[in-house]
């Protein structure tokens, strides 16, 4: 004998309730992922894959005041970095992600190369920006590790220890404002803050979200520091190569300098 | 009323103790603006000269192992994340310019090192000296 069992009416609205209540789980959920990935997403399928940037760096220290003034020119989809300064003479670097770099002099018509991965392009700190990959700013690629992790206000503060090669340096502190890096300590072995580095003037860009200025001061002495500050301006996101710099090419004649 | 008063002092003290250390992780701008302007402005090649008269010439291309400790120290201290102190040392040219370009390393480690590396061998620099390695120790 089959038992018909019929739901009460209260019983049907419970159970609409809870099946909307777990669809709606599911689009948030979704939602998320889609948040989370469709800036990467976007930036992998070369929405604006070409960025160029000007940076402006201001090194002060007793009353002397040093200019240099760079441009980037980077192509997300090859790793491909090319930048063009004037300091200590006119030239441009190319570098990728593999850690091949050549600077070329045009004046002299040299050129000088070498291979490292400390040079590679993703070891740029715009990378870390334009890759929306700055929960860490390469700290751990460099073999520091997560200690401490705790709030201050409406700041987190995240500590990671220095690898035992690098015996110079103990931790460094990075504070997230937001999601944000606004903030970063370097502490000696002696717990004595060595330099400090301030990221803000944010700017939300269509793929990332980078600061426009950082400030870094390096301590000396008890009574002596250097402050350099980079300003970034001009910033582009371009479908299609916007300057030649993108695709430049080092004249086959040019001198390898040994 | 004197429940709402009491949620209000709270309020206020939770939040007057959650940015007291607010001011730590944020910097004047326009204090550096300020003293940014009123600074003496000098070339890259003026550079090694100020405050250390007698300074070799830093575009000198020409090789030389007298170099003193002190001044190759004090560079550091001064520029180091521009690399100044391996130009005045003898390097490759792309060694001194990854220096400029990458601020010495993430975050400046490379010349932390190599001021204390320079201390620690005052009496005796000369590996350090047209040493072409990015990472000259």
């Amino acid at each position: 004998m089959v038992k018909i069992v019929r739901k009460s009416k209260a019983a049907k609205k419970l159970h609409l309730v809870f099946s909307s209540f777990f669809v709606m789980k599911i689009l948030i959920k979704l939602l998320n992922l889609f948040i989370f990935f469709f800036p990467g997403f976007l930036f992998a399928q070369g929405g604006n894959k070409y960025i160029t940037v000007h940076l402006k760096n201001e090194t002060y220290q007793k009353g002397n005041l040093l200019t240099a003034e760079t441009d980037y020119f980077f192509d997300s989809e090859t790793g491909i970095l090319v930048v063009s300064g004037t300091l200590p003479e006119n030239h441009i670097k190319i570098s990728n992600r593999f850690g091949e770099i050549k600077i070329y002099y045009p004046e002299d018509n040299k050129v000088a190369i070498k291979q490292n991965r400390f040079y590679s392009s993703e070891n740029e700190l715009i990378y870390y920006f334009f890759t929306n990959n700055y929960y860490d700013l390469g700290l751990s690629d460099e073999g520091f590790t997560v200690s401490d992790t705790r709030m201050d206000g409406n700041y987190q503060v995240t500590t990671w220890t220095a690898p035992i090669s690098l015996n110079l340096i103990s931790k460094v502190e990075l504070v997230f404002e937001n999601g944000l890096p606004v903030y970063a300590a370097y502490f000696n072995m002696n717990g004595n803050i060595i330099r400090k580095i301030y990221y803000y003037n944010y700017e939300i860009f269509s793929s990332f979200t980078m600061p426009m200025k950082v400030t870094q001061i390096s301590y000396i002495s008890e009574n002596d520091s250097v402050v350099q500050r980079n300003t970034w301006s001009l910033m582009k996101e371009l479908n299609t190569p916007g300057s030649g710099y993108f695709n430049f090419k080092i004249p086959e004649d040019a001198i390898v300098v040994q | 009323m004197k429940r709402l008063l009491q949620l209000l002092i709270i309020a206020l003290l939770t939040i007057s103790f959650s940015s007291v250390n607010a001011g730590n992780y944020k910097i004047d701008d326009n204090a550096l603006d300020q003293m940014f302007a009123g600074a003496n402005t000098i070339s890259f090649a003026e550079m090694g000269a100020a405050d250390l008269p007698g300074v070799a010439d830093l575009t000198s291309s020409a090789t030389s192992y007298n170099k003193d400790p002190l001044i190759a120290i004090l560079l550091d201290f001064f520029m180091g994340p521009l690399g100044i102190h391996r130009f005045y040392l003898g390097t490759e040219p792309l060694t001194g310019i990854a220096y400029i370009l990458t601020c010495g390393g993430i975050f400046g480690l490379v010349p932390l090192v190599d001021l204390i590396v320079l201390a620690v061998n005052y009496d005796d620099i000369s590996p350090y000296v047209d040493n072409p390695r990015f990472f000259m120790w």
